[in-house]
């Protein structure tokens, strides 16, 4: 249960830099002053020069793009087939590759293809559950399901930030939440349905095809087309979600208290400030509502604007950002657990995401922020977040305790520094890049990183022998060759 | 001592920041919002699949369900430009948002449903 912190004085909402916001506004009244302190901000590259670069000159071709806008393709359509007999005959009707998408919200070209998309937005829902089982079609966004789960009395035992995702997307990369007790999503799948290029269903669980099982949880839709998970689901409960401030070593020194303290626990580190926000979530002794207005997308303009105004002068920014926030500010909600969990993220952003191993997440995000704040445009809140090991062979918690960092960019701001520079410091910690986010890994860092590599390449070659589930990103990824 | 010569140059200076905020629906608005649902099945399915989780949260930004005041000025674009913007994306609305197999019909009539005004509910808060 949560503990009471000593500086429990004020409940307000989220909005931890308001003064800030308004005094950095007022900056840029000064005119000249605030011309001579802004920052140079690097853009992302044109959509021209993204890659992969679209082909010129095709008329009326269906474009797809992620939801940052760094990841399209021409495909030749994107297919949403309503049932496995459809899913089926589109791989018998054609001999290109085909892709899985859900919301689009990976960072990296998992979906690219000149072949087909395919969308299992008309595969969703809740189909049966016998107690907390529940059998779900692969298409289900994380946020329906949750409604549907509340309907009889169940939840997920824990939720990412963002609920957009389709359960099969989401699992096919790892999809987390925080919780130092708690393991990511596909750790509850207890089971589930696959659709081999072939046409053939494969059905496996702890019984039957149980590598299997343990292969196709995180398996970035290369083995096939994931129709439906069995689900295990926990009563449904309500949350208590507290978050403060401290300064950031204060922060770090009890990090791993708090994590063993709190059912949830995450950090975000706010860049230029010396400020960490801290986030807990505990079961709630009751079924009161208290919902105070969101304050992060204040909080992000804030940031912005104190990046924009006074991001010349870092330490001046650093000083103002003191004077101007309210260490003594405390948010606390309560409301049933995934109305807590999962937020909406209208700001886009790109990402880089790593999992370390837990006994050296500290010393790790120390130096992310360091080598981030050698960057004078960086504003983006860095995130610190707890996962619990399991056994699927490509989960990036693999046999592994982990904390994981996330390091994000506004979009249409430079992203490619969350990899180049940040990257290296990932590597020395021996991480394992979050599937979907941005990285440059390839197939022999893979192999030293995952102990069962070997054992999955077998398994997906068995079940798409002629790549037709590969893209160029996958094929780089395994190292198949085209 | 800064943050009073600060608060005092904004104030002078009346800067966006601090303009007035947009109209904010209340509890029991949301409330309202979080139960209503399409007649049509076809539409109903669509919507409670890919749409209710954003147009039922303030933080998301997205127009609440029945909420006038957000769909009012967004009504006056036109509902070809409403749909054109559901269809290819606008700011935080993802394109064709989150519903990939939606033909511009689907999107009108969601578009139609959610900006129907409808009465506030119990505040539950």
């Amino acid at each position: 249960m949560s503990k009471q912190h000593p500086h429990d004085t004020t409940y307000g909402s989220r909005r931890m830099l308001l003064k800030a916001g308004v005094a950095v506004g007022a900056i840029g009244g000064l005119g000249v002053l605030a011309e001579i302190a802004k920052v140079p901000v690097e853009l992302a590259a044109t959509p021209a020069n993204l890659s992969p670069a679209l082909p010129a000159g095709k008329a009326n071709a269906i474009t797809w793009q992620n939801w940052s806008g760094i990841q399209r393709c021409q495909p030749l359509g994107i297919n949403s087939p309503a049932n496995e007999s459809a899913i089926a005959d589109l791989f018998k009707q054609s001999s290109g590759n085909i892709r899985c998408v859900g919301a689009g919200h990976s960072f990296v070209p998992l979906v690219p293809t000149d072949g087909t998309i395919v969308s299992l937005d008309k595969m969703s829902g809740i189909i049966d559950h016998r107690d907390h089982l529940v059998r779900v079609q692969a298409g289900t966004r994380l946020a329906q399901l949750a409604r549907e789960l509340d309907g009889i009395g169940l939840a997920m035992h824990n939720q990412p930030d963002i609920d957009a995702q389709s359960f099969a997307g989401a699992i096919s990369t790892a999809t987390h939440g925080t919780g130092k007790e708690l393991p990511a999503l596909h750790a509850k799948v207890q089971a589930l349905r696959l659709l081999t290029p072939s046409g053939e269903i494969l059905t496996c669980d702890a019984n039957t095809n149980a590598d299997l099982l343990q292969a196709a949880r995180v398996s970035l839709g290369s083995l096939g087309v994931i129709t439906e998970v069995t689900l295990e689901a926990v009563p449904a409960y309500h949350l208590q979600r507290k978050v403060w401030l401290k300064p950031v070593d204060k922060m770090l020194a009890m990090a791993h208290d708090l994590a063993n303290q709190h059912r949830h626990f995450e950090f975000y580190y706010l860049p230029f400030t010396g400020y960490a926000a801290a986030i807990t979530h505990d079961i709630a002794n009751d079924d009161k509502i208290l919902r105070p207005e969101s304050g992060d997308e204040a909080m992000l303009h804030d940031l912005r604007q104190l990046r924009d105004w006074m991001g010349r002068f870092p330490d001046l920014r650093r000083w103002l950002a003191k004077k101007l926030i309210d260490p003594q500010q405390v948010e606390l909600a309560q409301d049933k657990s995934w109305k807590l969990l999962s937020t909406s993220r209208p700001t886009k952003f790109n990402e880089s995401e790593c999992h370390v191993p837990q006994e050296h997440g500290i010393d790790c995000v120390r130096e992310v922020i360091q080598k981030l704040e050698q960057r004078h445009d960086v504003f983006f809140p860095l995130e610190f977040r707890f996962v619990k090991a399991d056994d699927a062979w490509l989960s990036p918690f693999y046999q592994r305790e982990t904390c994981s960092i996330a390091v994000h960019a506004a979009a249409g701001e430079a992203y490619q520094y969350l990899v180049q520079d940040i990257a290296p410091i990932f590597r020395k910690y021996q991480g394992r890049p979050h599937w979907g986010k941005l990285h440059a890994h390839q197939a022999a860092d893979f192999s030293t990183l995952y102990p069962r590599w070997k054992d999955f390449l077998a398994i997906r070659e068995h079940c798409d022998p002629h790549g037709r589930m590969l893209n160029p990103h996958l094929r780089q990824v395994f190292g198949v060759s085209a | 001592m800064l943050r009073t010569f600060i608060m005092a140059a904004c104030a002078a200076t009346v800067l966006a920041a601090c303009a007035p905020k947009p109209a904010t629906p209340t509890a029991g608005q949301i409330s309202a919002a979080e139960v209503a649902l399409p007649a049509d099945p076809h539409i109903a399915t669509i919507y409670q699949r890919s749409c209710i989780s954003c147009h039922t949260a303030v933080s998301s930004t997205a127009p609440i369900v029945g909420f006038a005041p957000a769909w009012e000025p967004r009504l006056q674009q036109g509902m070809a430009v409403l749909v054109q913007h559901a269809r290819e994306g606008y700011k935080a609305m993802p394109a064709k948002g989150y519903c990939s197999d939606c033909s511009d019909q689907d999107l009108q009539k969601l578009i139609e449903f959610m900006s129907t005004t409808i009465p506030a509910g119990k505040d539950n808060s």
